[in-house]
């Protein structure tokens, strides 16, 4: 059982859905996928979450968890929510994915590490989606200034994590389907999950 | 390399002054949820006091009611010009 946070604060299109819905997939039966955005996702989570997983809490409504034996994986954000910080001093971890263009985004994610680390203290953040000359920098420079207790991981820029918002697939779905796909994403983007599900414990 | 080290520069130093700050992550209340919040204005044309600006008002000129006190001076001006006539 693992609740888990996905987020960067109000910052859209930094890969949460893409990492939260991979997560999803990942912890299987007794996972409930839990979004206040399902307008603004990046894949139609209606249609590839299970009527029965998928929790949509609009901001007028209070969070409840009915079954404490279950699992969350909580896609929040793109948007002010005042119970952001609520359900981040409840979920065992906090994600937070960044897709790096410029510095704007690094300064937001800063902060915003800063803020989500008053109330959980176990963060993971993944910088994806970013050119592979600025990743390590990038990298380098959240380390040099965050808690030495934050893991901080990478997700190769790749155009099967693509795959998920055009098709509907997760890459571990791709590499199932194909072998020269799956030899392929098996070079870096699929033990870059992987090492994202160990440090997660699920 | 040389680029890679000034751009590492450049990214430590907007990384280390953001993590200085933090972000506000609570809801930012909506002009709807603010115009409820606040002290509506009365919607009649001779007044356009607030319900605390006109009690306020009131108070100090001890008087119940607004009309009460219009009606005391005007009648106060009718003696007081009755007087002088």
């Amino acid at each position: 059982m693992a609740n888990i946070l996905v987020n960067n604060g109000n910052l859209g299109r930094m890969g949460k859905t893409t990492i939260a819905y991979t997560l999803y997939k990942h912890m299987g039966e007794g996972t409930k996928y839990v979004t206040n955005d399902l307008e603004n996702a990046s894949i139609d989570l209606t249609e590839f979450v299970s009527a029965s997983d998928l929790l949509h809490v609009p901001e007028s409504e209070d969070i409840s968890v009915d079954d404490p034996s279950d699992s969350h994986i909580f896609d929040f954000g793109g948007k002010p929510d005042q119970r952001l910080l609520g359900v981040a001093q409840f979920v065992d971890h906090i994600v937070i994915p960044i897709a790096y263009q410029s510095l704007a985004e690094l300064r937001n994610t800063m902060m915003n590490i800063n803020t989500l680390s008053e109330k959980n203290n176990n963060i993971t953040i993944v910088v994806n989606n970013t050119d592979a000359g600025d990743l390590k920098l990038v990298k380098q420079a959240i380390k040099a200034n965050v808690s030495s207790k934050f893991k901080v991981l990478e997700l190769n820029h790749s155009k099967y994590i693509r795959r998920l918002a055009n098709e509907g697939q997760t890459v571990f779905e791709v590499a199932a389907a194909s072998k020269s796909d799956s030899t392929r994403l098996n070079r870096k983007v699929i033990p870059q999950f992987q090492k994202l599900f160990d440090t997660l414990g699920v | 390399m040389a680029n890679d080290d000034k751009k590492l520069g450049k990214l430590l130093i907007a990384a280390g002054e953001a993590s200085a700050k933090k972000a506000d992550l609570s809801a930012t209340p909506t002009m709807k949820k603010l115009a409820s919040k606040q002290e509506k204005r009365d919607c009649r044309v001779a007044s356009y006091l607030r319900q605390s600006e006109r009690d306020q008002f009131m108070e100090l000129i001890g008087r119940e009611t607004e009309s009460n006190a219009i009606r005391d001076l005007i009648l106060r001006f009718i003696v007081e010009n009755k007087k002088k006539a």
